[in-house]
């Protein structure tokens, strides 16, 4: 699969690995949206293929989706007006509407790629589906299991019964 | 009712139980009492539990519940992650998001989500008028739901945002005539956030100015004066000629505004500076009167405000004063709806509750079954008889 970031620069290639032993190949200014990605690339260059062994390939796939369209955001063309913050924003939001599985295995990815905005995003993401909602609510759009006994779920209502006044 | 953010931690003063707040900052089974009503209530906890079961049952029938043996949850999520989901989340969200499960309340029991929550200058706050500290911000935050610093200045932290807030009571006004009976006098009203207002009788020289001094978080902050009129109203006498002048201004001053509006929201079309007026609960409005930016966390802010018509010599009846509240102004933006031009065709209070006089002290007598016994007409209205009628009616 390849990845394009900035078709103007001839830059150098980073390849990629998945868990899944899948190659991936992105321009070195998309694998820098990742601060992981960016250490271990100073350190050994961009000629040994990088590999990730705790992300699977359709959530890397995802990821590099998100570091291109941003790393592209960061470039001025002159033939093509630049992209917009609404833009961004909507381009965001359909990006973190998926199933919460897939979020949660993002934020996992993210976390270990350390890539902080699409942390926040996907983050930001789930506190949205928090926001406002009943705890049965929040378990069936989240797919949270419910593991209270009867006596912890009592003891955590009773503790916050003032936020649902 | 109902408004985002009517709710917030003022509804105890609004029951006029000033005591039992007092009693919630020091007392911890005060605390639970006021906050666990329904927990006091006894239920046969067999029944109630088998009930849950049969709940639960049902909710995992639920295919779209069912979960997949390779899915990934939330439970796989470290806690660095964890936190960073509950820090986009506001204090009622958080104890919301306890309910869920057990990573949600271990972040609710967690003091590191509480640091963020609960702003550094509120332990500042709290060290001003009481020794005690709670020992963890979780504490102090059911502390805050508010908390009195005197007996007409509360502070506060606003559930849904967090957002730090201050009251000021009408008693801890400085009102011109203010404690003679001929000229104000002091009652209970609905929809009032303090056990007593101030209810203008009849007044010619109306001056009401108060001081307050904060700490608070840094960001924007509007100063919001709580009147209480019945528009169009024979009530409301004496302020068609001159608007109303609210100035508000830090005492070192280097921040001020001022603003003028027509109490009885005529057009207000001649005047440059039209004090914004939001409609809140039970007739309520909030003038919002200046906005005061925070810099410095840690420095406490004196602010200076009044509200001031002395120049038109009318004389002005059927105002009620609940004090003034300092709210985040992005927080105070969203609470009840604001008035515009439009709402002065038809009267946008007309069905608020008439307006009884009902005075806080003596306090009310009361008849065998409990019911109020409404005072004879003689005790409320001295011999004036030009006067408005106490009841708010348009007779």
């Amino acid at each position: 699969m390849h990845f394009q970031g900035s078709p103007n620069m001839a830059e150098k290639r980073v390849k990629l690995i998945s868990s899944d032993n899948d190659e991936f190949e992105v321009d070195e200014a998309v694998a820098f949206e990742s601060e992981t990605l960016r250490n271990m690339i100073q350190d050994t260059g961009t000629n040994v293929p990088i590999s990730i062994p705790n992300v699977s390939s359709d959530i890397l796939a995802k990821v590099l989706e998100y570091c291109s369209y941003h790393a592209e955001t960061m470039e001025t063309h002159d033939d093509k007006p630049p992209i917009t913050d609404a833009q961004i924003r909507e381009w965001d939001a359909d990006f973190v509407d998926v199933h919460p599985a897939t979020l949660y295995s993002l934020i996992l990815a993210a976390n270990y790629l350390n890539i902080k905005n699409l942390l926040d995003l996907i983050c930001q993401a789930v506190a949205n589906n928090i926001r406002g909602k009943t705890a049965v609510e929040i378990r069936k759009i989240l797919h949270i299991q419910d593991d209270f006994t009867y006596e912890e779920e009592m003891e955590i209502r009773r503790e916050t019964k003032w936020a649902f006044d | 009712m109902g408004d985002k953010g009517l709710l917030d931690g003022m509804d105890l003063l609004q029951l006029g139980r000033t005591d039992a707040i007092l009693d919630v900052a020091t007392n911890d089974s005060t605390l639970s009492d006021v906050h666990m009503g329904e927990a006091l209530e006894p239920k046969n906890m067999k029944e109630e539990s088998s009930e849950w079961r049969t709940e639960k049952a049902m909710l995992a029938e639920d295919d779209s519940q069912k979960f997949q043996a390779d899915e990934r949850m939330l439970t796989d999520l470290p806690y660095a992650c964890i936190s960073v989901i509950v820090s986009n989340l506001g204090p009622k969200d958080v104890a919301r998001a306890a309910c869920v499960c057990k990573v949600f309340r271990d972040t609710f029991d967690s003091d590191s989500v509480w640091e963020q929550l609960v702003p550094k200058s509120s332990l500042k706050v709290l060290g001003l008028s009481n020794d005690r500290i709670p020992a963890t911000k979780k504490e102090m935050f059911s502390v805050l739901r508010p908390y009195l610093l005197s007996d007409t200045l509360a502070y506060w932290l606003d559930k849904d945002t967090g957002g730090a807030c201050y009251s000021l009571a009408a008693r801890g006004l400085g009102i011109v005539w203010g404690e003679d009976e001929k000229y104000w006098n002091w009652t209970q009203q609905s929809g009032a956030r303090w056990p007593e207002v101030a209810r203008l009788k009849e007044v010619c020289f109306f001056h009401a100015s108060g001081t307050m001094k904060c700490i608070l978080p840094p960001g924007a902050y509007t100063l919001s004066w709580r009147i209480l009129y019945r528009a169009y109203s024979r009530t409301l006498d004496g302020w068609q000629q001159l608007p109303v002048e609210f100035r508000m201004s830090t005492t070192d001053g280097s921040q001020s505004s001022i603003s003028h509006r027509y109490l009885n929201n005529r057009s207000q079309s001649n005047i440059d500076d039209v004090t914004p007026v939001r409609l809140v609960d039970d007739g309520w409005l909030e003038f919002d009167v200046g906005e005061v930016t925070i810099k410095d966390e840690g420095k406490e802010t004196s602010l200076e405000f009044s509200m001031v018509e002395i120049d038109s010599g009318t004389w002005k009846t059927g105002v009620f004063l609940d004090g003034v509240v300092l709210r985040p102004t992005s927080l105070a933006r969203t609470i009840g709806r604001y008035l515009n031009e439009e709402d002065r065709s038809e009267s946008w209070n007309q069905n608020m509750p008439p307006l009884i006089y009902r005075p806080s002290n003596p306090p009310p007598r009361r008849g065998p079954i409990g019911r109020v016994i409404p005072i004879r007409r003689g005790e409320m209205r001295p011999s004036q008889t030009n006067l408005p009628r106490s009841d708010g009616g348009e007779s």
